[in-house]
């Protein structure tokens, strides 16, 4: 009689089946491949065969309306190309498109903010676009300058702008006119904002509401007046925090005075500033054109209108953003793909003056310089300050730094918590710290 | 008489066994072989899920903890012991805001943990009663717990907003002149979170400790009623220890639920004031998924692991130990 087998033991059945696993699952997360891509040699125009291509962004608001409906004329124009557009909220976007990317289920088209460009193009999973622009025909004589360079990245190409949206003064001309100030003349100084505040304050109405909490709303009035007081967040390097300087914590304090004189509510936090500025709470908001004038454009008999930021420090200065087209990089780039994604690029400038109706400056020069860009009252007034646009550098890694180091410090002080100069310095030796690791994170791909 | 009921009957007389042990003796080797790996197989789809659901990722994260991992970029420095020596240098930035935000993980437990053990059990109790309606009120106190936290974050941020929310303004007309900031400064922020957090899941413990109390023999109640025992040394010398395997439950899944806390704050608070509410887990996703620096995330968590098994461990011991006693 044969030897019976022996069952395998308990043990050695959970190893082996986990030994299996992890081995296969290794192999699966292999290092993705970033090594340098050619793009196939295409020009604009696609004639061939339909087809679908796919394009993810964050427009989850009006402004996804608005994109989809340029969409489907896009399409009644070029009937062989059809986009499919996945929105999803812009932190989730971020997060999932590179994992996208490696697992090689990469959109071919995307949308993201200036500001993340740097940080994708050092990660490899947006590709350089130098001679895609040559051969669509775009290049800086069609932009705004700032606008144009914001999408260059060590001396290379690697978005599109869309549109651009300075931060901007919205005014709530109900309120002024209650408050018997002229409601069509806003202020645009230090000296008569500061007024126009006190004024308000005097008959209890805190004008200003400086958001305390919140990423986004605590930073940007922040970064626009430390600029305008002629200050820098960084070095040109991207080495060192430069925002504790005289300039930032004049910034600082003044922020923090409009609180302590009652001009803004105290414990603000993200959208509180809106929604009483919806209820004529308060009379003045600063904010980006992009969500705002779609947004408040919404609200029935509200009295408002917009224009570029009072000039509290020395020189103009606004921060703003600007959502730039991508091509993400793919396993195999297909030349009939990549026509077709160019042809949707040089349609969507040509024809970004629809996309002013969500709210933003189309970063086209024609398109803001036409005639029916004139029209658009609120749009083309804040375009003005198009010259004096800010943007953050374009460092990779930046938004984190700004995000999660500069901006809690910030509301720290606007929660009364710290004082202005112990908070901007804490922030910046921390931020030294996250600028040389991400240096040195990204230096290789960045080399 | 159909051949399945046969085999029921078989077995319910215990005549099955009988014959198998029988046949085994007698030497029936090809049965006995198919027997010895037919566990396995039944165990097979569990253990491969959880291999790669659960063991594969746990490994893999040890793996990725060693490394200086960003999923995205093609270099992965091996960096050893790296990532968790630099959590336990307190020079260090990343150590700093690590273990403030794990004191902001303790303080949250500590606070929230006595409520959600003691309010539920209350509840319970009161649900146990007989009295009409309390199917209606058994739902309505379980209701919060179905909602989602991206639900109950927007929910009651615009309760206890503190400027344009509706707490503020109803405490207004009642004559509380004081602005509260209930997302914005300290202790108003704690007890924002615990009070949100115990509305939203008391409903679970309750449920729990019903089924537990329904589970008691109603025969102690009777015998301690006729010796004479008090409302309240039924509670303490029938019920109490009735529930303690319950209890031990309780404890355990709400200090690592209540260790886990994440949406709550993220929503209501932001982590505000100071990084006082940015809890671990939080830190970690900050880390790990926003920054990409994966391995240093992966080297957190093992290190909160670590400690949840500890306290875990030390709950188990105490109970034990009372039982004994």
């Amino acid at each position: 009689m044969p030897p019976l087998p022996t069952p395998p033991t308990r043990r050695a059945f959970l190893g082996l089946g986990a030994a299996a696993v992890t081995a296969s699952a290794l192999v699966a997360c292999s290092p993705p491949d970033l090594s340098p891509v050619a793009l196939p040699d295409v020009g604009e125009g696609y004639d061939g065969p339909p087809l679908t291509l796919k394009f993810w962004n964050g427009l989850t608001g009006g402004d996804g309306a608005i994109m989809r409906e340029l969409l489907l004329q896009f399409r009644d124009e070029h009937p062989n190309i059809t986009i499919e557009m996945f929105a999803m909220p812009w932190p989730s976007f971020y997060q999932k498109f590179p994992s996208a990317v490696v697992s090689g289920l990469a959109p071919d088209i995307g949308l993201m903010h200036n500001f993340h460009v740097a940080t994708n193009a050092a990660r490899g999973v947006i590709v350089p676009l130098d001679e895609a622009a040559d051969r669509i025909g775009l290049s800086e004589a069609n932009f705004s300058e700032t606008v144009w360079r914001s999408g260059i990245v060590n001396g290379r190409r690697y978005s599109i702008p869309l549109d651009v949206w300075p931060d901007s003064l919205f005014y709530n001309r109900r309120v002024l006119e209650n408050a018997g100030l002229d409601p069509d003349d806003p202020p645009r100084d230090r000296a008569s904002y500061e007024e126009t505040l006190e004024i308000l304050a005097e008959q209890g109405i805190a004008g200003h509401w400086l958001p305390a909490i919140d990423p986004q709303g605590v930073g940007r009035g922040f970064d626009s007046l430390q600029w305008q007081f002629g200050g820098e967040l960084y070095d040109e390097e991207g080495t060192r925090a430069l925002f504790n300087g005289p300039e930032g914590r004049e910034a600082l304090e003044w922020q923090l005075e409009r609180i302590l004189s009652d001009q803004s509510k105290r414990n603000v936090s993200g959208g509180d500033a809106n929604v009483a500025f919806k209820n004529d709470l308060n009379a003045f908001l600063w904010g980006g054109p992009g969500a705002l004038i779609n947004d408040l454009g919404s609200v029935e008999d509200l009295d408002w209108g917009v224009v570029p930021l009072p000039l509290i420090g020395e020189q103009p200065a606004s921060f703003s953003g600007s959502h730039q087209f991508v091509i993400m990089r793919q396993r195999a780039f297909d030349p009939d793909r990549m026509r077709a994604a160019f042809t949707f690029l040089s349609w969507i400038s040509e024809n970004s003056i629809a996309w002013a109706g969500a709210g933003p400056i189309p970063a086209r020069r024609d398109v803001v310089e036409s005639p029916e860009f004139a029209e658009l009252p609120a749009q083309s007034s804040i375009a003005e300050a198009l010259p004096d646009v800010r943007f953050y550098p374009l460092i990779p890694g930046i938004f984190d730094v700004q995000s999660t180091i500069l901006y809690p410090a910030l509301s720290d002080v606007l929660l009364l918590n710290a004082d202005p100069q112990e908070a901007l310095d804490g922030a910046a030796e921390q931020a030294n710290h996250l600028l040389e690791e991400n240096r040195q994170k990204y230096a290789e791909a960045m080399s | 008489m159909t051949a399945s009921t046969q085999v029921g009957t078989q077995a319910a007389n215990g005549t099955a066994p009988t014959s198998a042990r029988r046949r085994s003796a007698d030497g029936g080797t090809r049965v006995r072989a198919g027997n010895a790996s037919a566990p396995y197989l039944f165990l097979a789809p569990f253990m491969i899920i959880f291999g790669v659901f659960v063991l594969v990722p746990a490994v893999y994260g040890i793996w990725m903890s060693l490394h200086n991992w960003d999923f995205f970029l093609p270099e992965r420095p091996w960096v050893g012991l790296g990532n968790y020596l630099e959590l336990f240098d307190p020079t260090s930035l990343t150590a700093v805001q690590f273990w403030e935000s794990m004191r902001a993980t303790g303080l949250f437990v500590l606070f929230s943990v006595p409520f959600l053990v003691v309010i539920p059990l209350g509840l319970a109790l009161m649900l146990n009663r007989v009295f009409p309606g309390r199917t209606f009120f058994r739902a309505v106190y379980f209701a919060p717990y179905v909602l989602g936290v991206a639900v109950i974050g927007v929910l009651w941020q615009n309760l206890l907003n503190a400027n344009v929310g509706l707490i503020n303004y109803y405490l207004g007309r009642l004559g509380v002149t004081e602005i509260i900031p209930w997302l914005t400064a300290t202790p108003w922020v704690w007890v924002t979170l615990v009070g949100v957090t115990v509305w939203w899941t008391l409903g679970f413990n309750a449920v729990v400790y019903l089924a537990g109390l329904q589970g008691i023999d109603t025969t102690l109640y009777e015998a301690a009623r006729v010796d004479g025992a008090s409302r309240w040394h039924e509670f303490w010398h029938v019920t109490l220890p009735g529930l303690r395997p319950v209890l031990l439950f309780v404890v355990t899944i709400t200090i690592l639920a209540s260790a886990n806390m994440f949406g709550q704050s993220y929503l209501l608070t932001g982590g505000a004031p100071s990084n006082e509410t940015r809890t671990a887990i939080m830190y970690i996703a900050q880390t790990g998924f926003e920054q990409f620096r994966m391995g240093r995330a992966a080297a957190m968590s093992y290190i909160l692991c670590l400690l949840l098994i500890g306290i875990s461990a030390l709950n188990f011991l105490l109970f034990r130990r009372q039982e004994k006693n």
